[in-house]
């Protein structure tokens, strides 16, 4: 003897029973999963505004961002630029070309800008890679904590081209900048040093 | 026998005729081709930092994945719904939540740059992920619905995704936040897995899954009205872990960079905040597992001495200590085939519980087949040299 469905629960009448191949439900989840997922950036883009042009620091280093990236400040002494996604930063600095590569230039900032700008600071040991067009360069992470006691985490870039350095030090409260790991990877590696 | 299992009980995740199955598949193939590509991206980083991410990662997750999928006791969950629950929190899960980042965006136009860079990681993912992990849950309800039937279904369900969404998680972050070094990777595996590694995802997708397994239970007496308020309670506890975890809210933790004795202090620190929401759990997963086996009693009450099931074999049923050890020294009295066929009559006379708490009536046709499978079980095990001395030997006083 073989049984057509699941036994019928015995507070169900078969008028009742709840249909198994239904759409109604999936396409309500399927729509609150793309309104949470695609809806923030939606909103986000559309208050934004559009994607920011490719945004160059001194005459020598240029970036491309990212769709949801803003151009928050440019300064030019040294020559920087500082962009911002939700609660992650990017700076830009172009420096003057450094002939001892790129550890060296890493390690002046870290030096010069980052150990001077924080209360405690611990730097990741560092990987050679290499920036579009084939620019020599390094790349470290760090976590720290600012002055105010927020705990940071970062990590940069730092690239000796031929008439030029930079260094791209993107950081976040920690825990943030998991979030745009993938920006942050196209954008360094689109990276251009001169 | 295989229409009647086909719809009732141990069904696999690939369910073609259910729009749900489809869904489930879009979103997980997405997530899979958009995390594979992030993830390969990193190991640009450093290959060996890399690597031993995964190595240490797996080493972490193929454990728990066994002590989740085995908390279930009475009624082991098909391992390929397990799987899928893993793979939505590894990859469909992550990837949708790294689109929705534009909440943080939204946070910090609305509340300012400087707000949002304190709370944004408190506000938005909890309940972005949580949402996310949930949904995945849901589609499994939906696409195998006989599988998820019980707080402790939704538990194990949930803990899965969370446990998968942790993985995926602990890899970017190893790979870019702690530097993606081998002594980065190690640093991190020390902070976010063996400081942490309990209190987070498995934790609040395994909250949320028991409220998914609450209101969708057809074992639960309580009326829907009065399961909806306490699934929605469970859910915001979940939320609420997730959130004062990632606030700066009681933040006793030493933070990075951690030396000397802060090294012992960072998990005391952090258990300030995971181990009340762990011991919750804990207490719930136990209470759970006691209505288990009043709702098995309940289900079996008719059953006992019957044709389906005697005495002896119900006694050994309720406990799952004995249920293991009934089938050892079957195997080593009878051999491997007799266990094997021992475990099967088990499972069968947990699916004959199931059967009888769903039927209207004791002859129901369902249920005397059912009952006649497990007689034939007993049967065939019986005529196997060996068997009925094992059996007896099991059922002995004092085991």
């Amino acid at each position: 003897m073989t049984v057509d469905g699941p036994p019928e629960r015995p507070d169900e009448a078969p008028a009742q029973r709840v249909q198994e191949r239904r759409w109604v439900p999936v396409l309500i989840v399927a729509a609150l999963i793309l309104l949470v997922a695609q809806g923030a950036q939606t909103v986000a883009d559309a208050t934004a505004g559009a994607t920011e042009p490719a945004v160059t620091v001194g005459p020598t280093v240029q970036l491309q961002p990212r769709p949801g990236w803003d151009l928050v400040t440019t300064s030019s002494d040294p020559p920087a630029a500082r962009l911002q996604r939700g609660s992650v930063l990017l700076d830009v600095f172009a420096y003057p070309a450094e002939p001892a590569g790129p550890v060296a230039v890493a390690q002046r900032y870290v030096d010069e800008a980052l150990r001077p700008s924080l209360a405690q600071v611990s730097i990741g040991e560092a990987a050679e890679t290499m920036l579009a067009g084939g620019v020599p360069a390094v790349r470290f992470g760090y976590v720290g904590i600012t002055r105010e006691g927020v705990p940071l985490e970062g990590v940069v870039i730092a690239a000796a081209g031929p008439s030029a350095s930079a260094v791209l030090d993107a950081y976040a409260p920690q825990g943030e900048l998991a979030t745009v790991a993938e920006d942050l990877h196209v954008m360094f590696d689109g990276a251009t040093v001169r | 026998m295989g229409v009647r299992h086909a719809h009732l009980h141990h069904r696999s995740v690939f369910q073609l005729h259910q729009p749900a199955f489809w869904v489930f598949a879009a979103f997980l193939v997405y997530g899979m081709v958009r995390m594979v590509g992030a993830l390969v991206q990193l190991s640009a980083v450093s290959r060996s930092g890399w690597a031993l991410s995964w190595l240490l990662l797996g080493l972490y997750a193929a454990p728990l994945f066994l002590l989740i999928y085995s908390l279930d006791l009475y009624e082991r969950e098909p391992l390929s719904v397990a799987l899928a629950a893993f793979l939505w929190g590894a990859f469909a899960a992550t990837a949708l939540a790294l689109d929705a980042g534009g909440w943080d965006q939204v946070l910090a136009q609305v509340a300012g740059a400087d707000f949002a860079a304190t709370w944004a990681p408190a506000l938005t993912a909890p309940v972005v992920e949580e949402f996310l992990k949930g949904a995945g849950i849901v589609l499994l309800y939906l696409i195998v619905r006989d599988e998820i039937d019980d707080v402790m279904d939704g538990f194990v369900y949930g803990a899965l995704c969370g446990l998968g969404f942790a993985v995926v998680e602990d890899v970017v972050y190893f790979m870019a936040a702690f530097g993606g070094t081998p002594a980065g990777v190690l640093q991190g595996f020390y902070v976010r897995v063996l400081s942490s590694g309990l209190y987070g995802h498995v934790l609040y997708t395994g909250l949320v899954g028991m409220a998914v397994g609450l209101v969708v239970s057809r074992r639960e007496p309580a009326p829907m009205r009065e399961r909806l308020p306490m699934a929605a309670g469970i859910v915001a506890l979940a939320v609420f872990g997730h959130v004062l975890w990632n606030s700066p809210l009681l933040s006793f933790a030493p933070n990075p960079p951690i030396e000397g004795v802060e090294w012992v202090l960072l998990p005391l620190g952090l258990a300030v905040k995971g181990l009340p929401l762990l011991l919750f759990v804990v207490v719930a997963l136990r209470l759970a597992r006691r209505r288990e086996r009043r709702w098995l009693d309940g289900a079996l009450a008719g059953e006992v001495d019957g044709e389906g099931l005697t005495a002896a074999e119900f006694d050994t049923l309720r406990s799952p200590a004995r249920r293991r050890a009934a089938v050892s020294a079957m195997r080593r009295r009878a051999g491997a085939p007799a266990a094997k066929l021992l475990a099967r009559l088990q499972r069968e006379q947990i699916d004959l519980a199931m059967i009888a708490s769903r039927v209207a009536t004791p002859d129901d046709p369902a249920l005397i087949q059912q009952r006649d499978y497990c007689r034939s079980l007993r049967d065939a095990l019986a005529a196997m040299p060996g068997a009925l001395a094992a059996a007896a030997h099991a059922d002995a006083p004092g085991r």
